[in-house]
């Protein structure tokens, strides 16, 4: 099998380029093809000072463009220009994780863009670098334009979501501290006027909630949008559907506890989303954050099991939201009914589902390291 | 080639060595020698071996050679866990939708109460349960004589999240249709909605055997799928996926047939699924095939 000289290359986005250590090279073919390039010829290599047959193939991270690929044998070496089918940067050369020893890194063509640059202001002293760029190399000077006014746009993203959080704190801020200072003042007589005096604000913050299902599907917040939709469908879905849809229901207790559950959770959650706008994070924040659902997510859950329980008799004289056969479209809807699957069967595995998120949420923003068993593929995947 | 050893991906902990292959072994072969050792794996559908602890993973059919393994080099190794074959599956899944909507067709009492077989069946609801019971019988028979898989295995717990969504919906379904109170449309409507689910039936048909046509027998081949001799294959010049586009179209004339909005749910649900196998279909034959012919996923000239 015949040696393989060496082989540099070297790449950009758009191509690969690669330098083959061979001086008087005779007798030559070299292939390009889609997937590889094959060369076998004769030529004085690094090692030798005599004639050999040299060989090599090299098979490509991705596919290349066959017709738009160039090569040119020079007296010392042979340079190739390959175009990448789609640009895009290579983790490597090679499809295959293969270390091949004759193949190098040309590190000197990495760099000589730079001295391209050099050579050309010489030449037209009049342009202003900024020009030069836009003539001579328009993808990096659109590059540079994006990160530029992404960097404006950055921050009035982080204006704007500092904003939004700071606005919810604020009406939730307010619902709490009526609620307190209510039933501070008079006592349990309070309970049943709760949805009277608080209702509104909180049917209002939560539509202005919706927008955290926009914000990561927009990209202003990383994060999930099925998480996020999830999250404000039901407390939505709560608040409208089971409470408000029943005036009967709004009198009693269970409304007064689950809004009390709501608020101390948003009065930790929105302060913290707010340093986080900021890539800020104060400890106890951050801990009380991660640690108050503990017992905050059992208790929400059971004030809207209660609220859906005792629902089901008043749905089921009222017949609101239940639709009965025969009608046009064939379809029945019994809401009674959906309520009792609910009951029945998701909601302790929600419950569990969501708790077991927060936990896992947990470990890792408080570098908590778990039990064995406890722990995940996603969490390894983290604790590198 | 002396022996390879073969460590977890995920806590490369050593699992076991492997002897006697060579550069002509494939990685089929290694599988097969890890499954010999332990029986755990001996289903070898199971094992998943990577070059790197989080790379892709490595084709049964290529050598060690070709991937460059030295010897005593490490391979890294995945359980997929518990595997079950596909066509298990596609029975599974298919077998249910019948049983389930026949169970109902035939035996309403028991979900509607007594009085419910007193008046005799609509026609629209006769035609129904024809149309429905001749999709599905159709699918069965297909995956026993026609289909032709790329993957011998899928995960277990497929098994049961599919067979959860088709009999799940063949009961919402089969439940509004054959309800004493059901109303049907109008005879033009079902008799045009049913001519309209024929065709697309026999369109999906024609592509599925197309498609087996595509690929010789035993191999794993991928090929551009063309239109043949049938006319019903024509589809292709438009989509990628004509077999989806003929699904959707039984379904929505099904959903027109009976005017029944469950219908027009579960129709909606399959779309989005078929949209976004489409979809990845459709980009995986655009990378595969530097030549692909102008055409869209799913639905012509749209998507």
């Amino acid at each position: 099998m015949s040696p393989s000289p060496f082989v540099y290359w070297a790449q950009n986005e758009s191509h690969i380029f690669l330098r083959v250590d061979l001086k008087h090279v005779q007798k030559h073919q070299l292939n390009i093809a889609e997937e590889e390039i094959e060369f076998t010829g004769y030529g004085i290599g690094a090692q030798g000072s005599s004639e050999v047959e040299y060989h090599f193939l090299i098979e490509f991270f991705l596919p290349v463009n066959r017709e738009e690929s160039t090569y040119l044998i020079k007296d010392r070496e042979i340079t190739i220009h390959i175009q990448k089918k789609e640009p895009d940067w290579w983790p490597r050369l090679l499809y295959t994780q293969q270390k091949l020893s004759w193949l190098k890194i040309d590190f000197d063509r990495w760099t000589s863009r730079e001295e391209e640059e050099d050579d050309t202001e010489t030449e037209e002293p009049g342009m202003s670098t900024q020009d030069l760029i836009k003539n001579r190399y328009p993808e990096v000077y659109e590059k540079l334009q994006k990160e530029e006014l992404g960097f404006i746009s950055e921050s009035r993203r982080k204006i704007y979501l500092f904003c939004y959080n700071l606005f919810m704190l604020c009406g939730f801020v307010y619902v709490f501290l009526i609620m307190n200072l209510r039933y501070a003042r008079h006592g349990d007589e309070f309970i049943p006027e709760t949805y009277k005096s608080v209702g509104n604000v909180m049917k209002m913050l939560h539509l202005f909630m919706i927008l955290e299902v926009m914000h990561p599907m927009f990209g202003y917040t990383k994060g999930s949008i099925y998480e996020a939709f999830l999250q404000v469908f039901g407390r939505n879905f709560v608040l409208f559907a089971l409470i408000e849809a029943e005036p009967r229901m709004q009198e009693k207790p269970a409304v007064f506890y689950l809004f009390m559950v709501y608020t101390t959770i948003e009065i930790v959650r929105y302060p913290y989303y707010m340093l986080r706008v900021y890539d800020l994070e104060f400890g106890i924040l951050t801990w009380l954050r991660y640690t108050a659902w503990i017992p905050l997510y059992p208790a929400g859950f059971v004030c809207e099991g209660v609220i859906i329980l005792r629902n089901i008799p008043y749905f089921e004289e009222t017949e609101k939201f239940s639709v009965a056969l025969p009608n046009a479209w064939n379809i029945a809807f019994h809401f009674p009914t959906v309520l009792r699957i609910y009951l029945l069967l998701f909601f302790f595995p929600m419950l569990y589902t969501m708790m077991n998120h927060m936990y896992h949420l947990r470990c890792k923003k408080l570098k908590i390291r778990q039990h064995v068993k406890n722990r995940r593929k996603k969490d390894d995947d983290f604790e590198e | 080639m002396r022996h390879l050893e073969i460590v977890n991906a995920k806590s490369e902990r050593h699992i076991c060595m492997v002897k006697g292959l060579s550069q002509d072994s494939t990685i089929k072969d290694v599988k097969k020698a890890i499954g010999a050792q332990k029986q755990k794996y001996a289903d070898i559908n199971r094992q998943e071996i990577r070059l790197e602890a989080r790379g892709k993973f490595v084709k049964d059919e290529d050598t060690l050679g070709k991937l460059g393994v030295q010897n005593q080099a490490s391979l890294y190794f995945k359980d997929r866990g518990l595997q079950i074959g596909w066509t298990t599956v596609f029975l599974t899944e298919y077998a249910g939708p019948l049983i389930v909507y026949l169970w109902i067709y035939t035996r309403p009492w028991l979900f509607y109460g007594d009085g419910a077989s007193s008046k005799p069946y609509a026609s629209a609801v006769n035609i129904a349960m024809g149309a429905w019971s001749f999709h599905y019988l159709k699918r069965l028979l297909e995956t026993m004589f026609v289909h032709r898989f790329s993957n011998a295995t899928m995960p277990i717990m497929n098994i049961f999240k599919n067979s959860a969504y088709y009999w799940g919906f063949a009961a919402y379904v089969a439940y509004h249709i054959n309800h004493p109170l059901y109303t049907p449309p109008s005879q033009n409507q079902v008799i045009g909605g049913l001519v309209a689910f024929v065709i697309n039936e026999i369109g999906n048909l024609g592509v599925h055997i197309a498609l087996r046509n595509l690929r010789p027998p035993g191999t794993k081949v991928r090929k551009i799928p063309l239109p043949t001799g049938n006319p019903f294959t024509l589809l292709f010049n438009c989509v990628s996926c004509p077999n989806y586009t003929y699904e959707i179209g039984a379904w929505v004339s099904f959903t027109i047939m009976t005017q029944c909005l469950p219908a027009g749910l579960f129709c909606l649900a399959g779309a989005y699924q078929m949209t976004m196998w489409a979809l990845g279909k459709h980009r995986n034959y655009k990378k595969e095939f530097p030549n692909y012919p102008k055409r869209k996923a799913i639905i012509p000239f749209v998507l």
